[in-house]
């Protein structure tokens, strides 16, 4: 606890070094200097969260606190620090990629305020995972979307990136407001009132059934927003690509994942029945194939990268679901083996996702765009960011002998499991889920290898990425190491699994953990490295057996003699053929297309595709548009004057007074 | 011992199945056809040239082929041929099917590599419907972990299953049509593509391949001769159930039905033509539904 006590010091002390730095007109130093504060902190509070996941007894902390509710209280235990180990590793690799990524930005935003900002929201980050009350988490919560606002919203200038800053904005409010109902909802009646999480706890055994769904929806919708849990995910994409990469990479790795473990954690205070499940296997077989189905229509490369996260995210809730239904239903190996599987895929996909969107930061500043189709044949030019990349993208398709086969490995176990046990339509229920997972799979390997296939590969499709070169090395080295994680953890899926075992149990509850780490993982890494053996070999042997090769040919595109990059597959067109084929009309994006023909004389037209996203074309956006006309009736009562606000807290203040006092006297 | 058995069928048997899809569909033709061992004399000739390699291609470029016959060959271990299978476990059924998508995804990203709109076209086609075959693969596999209760290869594809065709025959045909379509779309077959066309515009496959040549292509050709043969280990277990005997004639027994596939294949290729591409993805759905009607009845 003192380690990461010290964590939380450095990181607010350097970023406020940071912001001192950059009022006195040293930027470059000010960067440096939140730079090595975050890689020290993370160093620091790494060592607490390794030595509470090898098994040490949970710690906790509490600091006065004079206003009103109780203390601050902290405390490590096996499930925050299951959470904190990918929240450091990337927060210290994003914080050095982000010096160099932002260190020539031409925006008029200060790199070295964002540079403070990164490590404020590290710091409300690891908060968000400590706090054991209400109001240290609520206030945490709310300090990781004002910093990770800032900069979303770095690139200001750009009109797409205020519109996406503000989505997030209210989406976050609307999800936080939910959240401040539902601890609320759960504070003891009787009692010390406090808001600390044992006695959040009691409440919750206090209430109904119905008061207790009303809870556990509040739950959903306040951390399904931050985990983009679709149909909460719209923010999402949009404030992924508005980021600077860096921060999408942190965001997508980790600030999403925090929906999750708030989820978890609510889990733990309601004790959710088994039926639940059912809800949350449904969210995330949904979320799964919604998410990849509208990653691979996008043009977007980190759009791209962001529905991919919805669909990852959707892998983990159905994890998640299988595990609170076989619970409930006298499974226990099944259980295990989700929730492992799904903790598993949490940490894997902090690393290929985090990977993929620092690649992806490389091709955006080096090539100046985020559009597929003005990619190609990047590989030749930065090879390193371009192989990197292409093993991301097999990692995110689930594919041996990377880590993210092993997660969804234990998953298809655990699904396998109820599958081929459980009678009648449970059975046929979960069988069905497998056929999701697959076909989601399936779909990420096209997603991925569209891609790949399109940015790296091929010949370069504009000028900018025929001249794009290899990003510094502080930008490289940082990418490096994500892709070192994957291939260990490929190789050695068990020992992350053994790792993340203390945070499971802890879940699991002591019946169903007494019964050990379920097995199933070590023949995968046997594998992983059988794999690499014979892809090496046979690539040696196709060395040997190369020969006389001539240089300076190209492709042969069957007789034509002038192939150019722009007759090669586009984006568009490499899944056209899924999209306008297979996909129903709502899916598809919308298309503005150029009227020709109807007068004598052709007219100026315009073609037009917009991939805005379904679930907000079909229901956010009516929806908000119909609460906007009926709010627009109250609208006299923004004046915009001070006096008036003064008055309408006042009849705040006495109304609230008047309510308490009415009540002391009716009912006393 | 086992395992170099597996990999040396899958490797140096799996060219004859070629050879007698090849000579199934000439004598539908009324030809003589080419001599069974064929495509073994192509082998020899492939891995004795020269190669070409474009300007425009990478490493990933000769990944293609490496990783597509490695990918093949590793899952000939986890599959049984006869008898068990060198290598099983809980769940290797997962690794199995996920080998072969590593396999492709490398065939795919090999054909990008070369910038050709044709090869781009074949690449866009092979993952398409691929993923939609996935399912189909995935819940016909479940039906036959059902009846085994585990999720093991060997398990599933073991002694048991004979009997199984006297109780739950319905879904056992079901789950030999979805797999035997898999099988035909996963191997580039009629009537999903047809590896003989000459007009590039209609291929998947074989235009993904376009721009290998020499031992390259060489060993594109086995990989994919040996994906033939996986699959088609998986389709024989489950259409032509062994009892339990001695190893000899489980062999025997086994690549007897390896045989029969692969007239079966070659009788299909020679009775119909392939389909509209656009009218590919049906026949898998179909697929994918006659697997879940599968898993509906064992569930029931």
């Amino acid at each position: 606890m003192p380690l990461l006590a010290l964590c939380l010091l450095l990181l607010l002390a350097s970023a406020a070094v940071a912001l001192a730095l950059a009022a006195a007109r040293a930027p470059t130093a000010a960067q440096v200097a939140a730079t090595a504060g975050a890689v020290a902190a993370c160093a620091a509070g790494l060592v607490p969260a390794a030595r509470s996941l090898a098994g040490a007894a949970p710690e906790s902390l509490a600091l006065p606190w004079s206003a009103p509710l109780g203390s601050v209280h902290l405390g490590l235990d096996p499930l925050s620090a299951f959470f904190l180990v990918p929240l450091l590793a990337l927060g210290a690799l994003a914080a050095v990629y982000g010096r160099a990524y932002l260190a020539h930005a031409k925006g008029p935003s200060s790199p070295a305020v964002a540079a403070a900002a990164l490590n404020g929201l590290l710091a409300s980050m690891v908060l968000v995972v400590v706090a054991r009350g209400a109001v240290a988490f609520l206030i945490a919560w709310e300090a990781m979307t004002l910093t990770s606002y800032l900069l979303v919203v770095f690139d200001h200038h750009e009109e797409d990136v205020r519109r996406a800053g503000w989505v997030y904005l209210i989406a976050a409010h609307v999800g936080a407001a939910c959240l401040l109902a539902f601890f609320l909802m759960l504070e003891p009646s009787s009692g010390a009132g406090g808001l600390d999480f044992e006695q959040l706890e009691q409440g919750a055994r206090a209430l109904g059934p119905t008061a207790l769904s009303a809870a556990a929806l509040l739950a959903g919708i306040g951390f399904g927003v931050k985990a983009g849990i679709v149909p909460l995910h719209v923010w999402l994409p949009e404030a992924h690509a508005a980021a600077p990469s860096h921060v999408s990479a942190l965001m997508s790795g980790v600030l999403v994942k925090l929906g999750l473990y708030g989820l978890l954690r609510a889990g733990l205070l309601l004790q959710p029945p088994a039926a639940w499940g059912h809800a949350l296997l449904a969210l995330g077989v949904v979320g799964a194939l919604l998410g990849i189905l509208l990653a691979l229509q996008q043009r977007d490369l980190k759009r791209v990268l962001a529905y991919s996260t919805v669909e990852n995210v959707g892998i983990v809730l159905i994890g998640l679901g299988l595990c609170t239904w076989a619970r409930g239903h006298g499974q226990p190996v099944a259980a295990a083996l989700a929730l492992t599987g799904a903790l598993l895929h949490v940490w894997n996909h902090a690393a290929m996702k985090g990977l993929m969107f620092l690649c992806a930061g490389g091709v955006v500043h080096q090539a100046g765009t985020r559009d597929l189709e003005k990619m190609g044949g990047l590989l030749r030019r930065m090879p390193a960011t371009g192989a990197m990349a292409l093993l991301g993208a097999a990692a995110l398709s689930a594919l041996p002998p990377l880590n993210g086969f092993a997660g969804e490995f234990l998953l298809y176990l655990g699904l396998g499991k109820v599958a081929i046990t459980a009678p009648g339509w449970t059975g046929a229920a979960a069988a069905l889920g497998v056929g999701a997972l697959a076909l989601t799979g399936g779909l990420a390997a096209l997603t991925f290898l569209r891609l790949a296939g399109v940015a790296f590969l091929g010949e370069p499709r504009s000028a900018e990425a025929a001249r794009a070169t290899e990003p510094s090395r502080w930008m490289t080295w940082p990418m490096m190491l994500l892709a070192g994680a994957l291939v260990v953890g490929g190789t050695s899926p068990g020992v992350a699994a053994r790792a993340l075992w203390p945070a499971a149990a802890q879940l699991l509850g002591p019946e169903i953990a007494g019964a050990g780490m379920p097995p199933g993982l070590h023949p995968i890494g046997g594998a992983a490295v059988a794999v690499w053996l014979a892809v090496g070999l046979l690539w040696l042997t196709l060395r040997v057996l190369v020969r006389r090769a001539p240089k300076n040919v190209g492709t042969w595109d069957c007789g034509y003699a002038e192939p150019t990059p722009r007759m090669q597959y586009t984006a568009r067109s490499f899944s056209e053929h899924l999209v306008s084929r297979l996909l129903p009309p709502w899916l598809r994006p919308s298309t503005h297309r150029p009227s020709l023909g109807a007068r004598l004389f052709p007219e100026p037209a315009r073609f037009s595709t917009e991939s805005e996203d379904p679930v907000t074309r079909a229901a956010w956006r009516p929806l908000l548009a119909t609460g906007a006309e009926r709010v627009s009736r109250i609208r006299w009562m923004q004046q915009g004057q001070l006096p008036v606000y003064v008055v309408y807290i006042l009849a705040a203040v006495v109304a609230a007074l008047g309510w308490l006092s009415l009540r002391r006297w009716l009912w006393p | 011992m086992n395992s170099a058995v597996h990999l040396a069928a899958a490797l140096f048997l799996s060219p004859l199945m070629l050879g007698v899809i090849t000579r199934v569909k000439a004598r539908f033709a009324g030809r003589r056809g080419a001599p069974l061992l064929q495509p073994y004399l192509d082998l020899v000739k492939l891995f004795r040239k020269g190669s070409i390699f474009s300007r425009t291609t990478t490493w990933v470029f000769r990944m293609g082929p490496v990783v597509g016959l490695a990918t093949a060959a590793l899952a000939s271990l986890l599959v049984p041929m006869g008898g068990r299978a060198p290598f099983s476990f809980e769940g290797d059924v997962l690794l199995f099917a996920y080998l072969l998508g590593l396999g492709r995804f490398f065939t795919v990203a090999a054909a990008m590599d070369t910038g050709s709109a044709f090869e781009g076209m074949g690449a866009a086609r092979e993952v398409t419907y691929s993923a939609l075959a996935e399912p189909a693969l995935f819940l016909s596999l479940l039906v036959l972990a059902r009846f085994s209760a585990s999720l093991s290869l060997s398990a599933m594809l073991g002694p048991g299953l004979g009997a199984r065709w006297g109780t739950s025959g319905a879904s056992l045909v079901l789950v030999v049509a979805a797999l035997f379509v898999v099988l035909l779309a996963e191997n580039s077959r009629i009537p999903v593509d047809d590896p003989t066309t000459h007009l590039e515009l209609t291929m998947i496959h074989e235009v993904m391949v376009l721009d290998h040549g020499g031992p390259a292509l060489g060993m594109v050709l086995l990989g994919a001769a040996a994906k033939l043969f996986v699959l088609g280990a998986l389709v024989a277990h489950v259409a032509v159930p062994l009892g339990e005997g001695d190893p000899l004639l489980g062999w025997a027994w086994f690549l007897g039905a390896q045989l029969a596939i692969a007239v079966a294949v070659g009788v299909v290729e020679s009775v119909m033509a392939r389909l509209r591409l656009v009218h590919v993805p049906s026949l898998l759905v179909a697929a994918c539904l006659l697997s879940a009607f599968a898993v509906v009845l064992v569930a029931r």
